[in-house]
């Protein structure tokens, strides 16, 4: 454990610059609804950019940054993920990034699977758009009506990484969530990440659920 | 080492059969709905293209649109033919580095009811293209409906030349519009263009 938590000391230095945050896409319907995993605006925020494989190493292949959302009425239809990130193109050949896959899955109150999607990150991030630093991208997915609380998980896997803002106390919407049976089947961790050996640092994911 | 000989043994029998082992998986009764000109694809005036050639690296959100037009209610899609290749060199039998094509189906009014993303070596790998069948759940469409497909300059599809039917777009899915598919000929003359994209449905 003690070498998964070196990284985070070195991302928590690191500050997220934003670009592109207004893209055509972000809103395809005139109707759709935003909800964000955040309250005020981000741009005013200390916002860190972390992936998940960084700070835990290959265990975090199944791990997602997941966000609680409540649906704002029966009936509703999420049609879109939006998040801030990162793919470490800073515009030099070096950087250009290599092709990995990117998960998203959307769970009900009872974390049972509704939706699942994976994906090449390259057509989604900063890079594709030839921006050096991160930005705001969306994946569509096909409307799913979600009722009462729902989940949003997003598996970086070390392509992205995803902006959180830094909690005083452990956030009560954002979580890590463990897919794959690691520690006797799924499980969902508050979003507090290891920055020492005894010491952890509560975050909340930037992420917006979209819908009508 | 036997299982190594039997698989090169079954993937060079599947190459030779190529065309017909790709188109033969959907059963008699499904409708094959088809915007290019139809003809047999060994007959067919066609290119290889891919997105790459004229959209560089924006073409990792270009694709290569094709609109339908379901035959009745309560019809469903429950599959996608596409004409393509990988790049898949026979002699040295190197397969290409892994990526993923994506593929969706939209409405008419291009709202996103399916998609899916997957290697394009799991289903383009052969001596030459081939119109392959991908499976899909299956989904009801009503009206107009559009099957798009990105390459991601990882593999290319069939463009027909002649006999164009005004059905084939280009798809940008950051701003989400359709493009005409139009190359201009010796004379300046605009001719539309077909890709090879068919919806096999019942």
């Amino acid at each position: 454990m003690t070498n998964m938590v070196l990284p985070i000391t070195v991302l928590c230095l690191l500050t997220l610059s934003l670009t592109g945050v207004s893209l055509a896409a972000d809103a395809q319907s005139p109707e759709n609804q935003f909800i964000n995993s955040y309250e005020g605006n981000f741009s005013e925020k200390e916002v860190v950019p972390i992936d998940l494989l960084s700070i835990f190493g290959k265990p975090a292949f199944f791990f997602a940054e997941t966000v609680k959302f409540k649906a704002p009425k029966s009936g509703w239809k999420l049609n879109a993920v939006q998040l801030l990130g990162w793919d470490g193109y800073n515009g030099t050949e070096a950087t250009v990034p290599a092709e990995r896959v990117i998960g998203l899955e959307v769970r009900d109150k009872n974390l049972k699977l509704l939706y699942k999607f994976a994906d090449s990150q390259l057509p989604y991030t900063n890079y594709a758009r030839n921006a050096t630093a991160g930005m705001l991208f969306t994946i569509e997915i096909p409307s799913i009506p979600v009722s009462d609380d729902f989940y949003v998980c997003f598996y970086d896997r070390g392509a992205i990484a995803i902006a959180s803002e830094r909690l005083n106390k452990t956030s009560q919407n954002s979580f890590i969530y463990i897919e794959d049976g690691i520690v006797d089947g799924n499980e969902l961790l508050p979003a507090n990440l290891p920055i020492g050996e005894n010491t952890t640092m509560p975050i909340n994911w930037i992420m917006t659920a979209v819908g009508n | 080492m036997k299982k190594m000989i039997l698989l090169i043994s079954a993937f060079c029998f599947l190459t030779l059969m190529g065309m017909a082992v790709a188109q033969s998986n959907a059963n008699q009764n499904m409708t094959v709905l088809t915007q290019d000109s139809g003809t047999n694809i060994t007959k067919m005036n066609f290119t290889m293209y891919s997105a790459g050639q004229d959209w560089g690296i924006d073409s990792l959100n270009i694709g290569e649109a094709v609109k339908f037009t379901a035959p009745k209610a309560g019809w469903n899609l429950k599959q996608i033919r596409v004409l393509g290749w990988n790049y898949f060199n026979e002699t040295t039998m190197t397969l290409p580095p892994l990526g993923n094509f994506l593929i969706e189906v939209r409405d008419e009014n291009l709202n996103l009811l399916y998609r899916l993303a997957d290697t394009q070596n799991a289903y383009f790998t052969f001596k030459a293209p081939v119109l392959r069948a991908i499976d899909v759940p299956a989904l009801p469409l009503t009206g107009d409906f559009y099957i798009i497909f990105y390459d991601r300059s990882i593999m290319k599809i069939g463009m027909e030349f002649e006999k164009g039917t005004g059905n084939s777009y280009f798809y940008n899915n950051l701003y989400h519009e359709l493009l005409p598919v139009q190359i201009k000929n010796g004379n300046n003359e605009s001719i539309t263009l077909n890709w090879v994209i068919r919806a096999v449905g019942e």
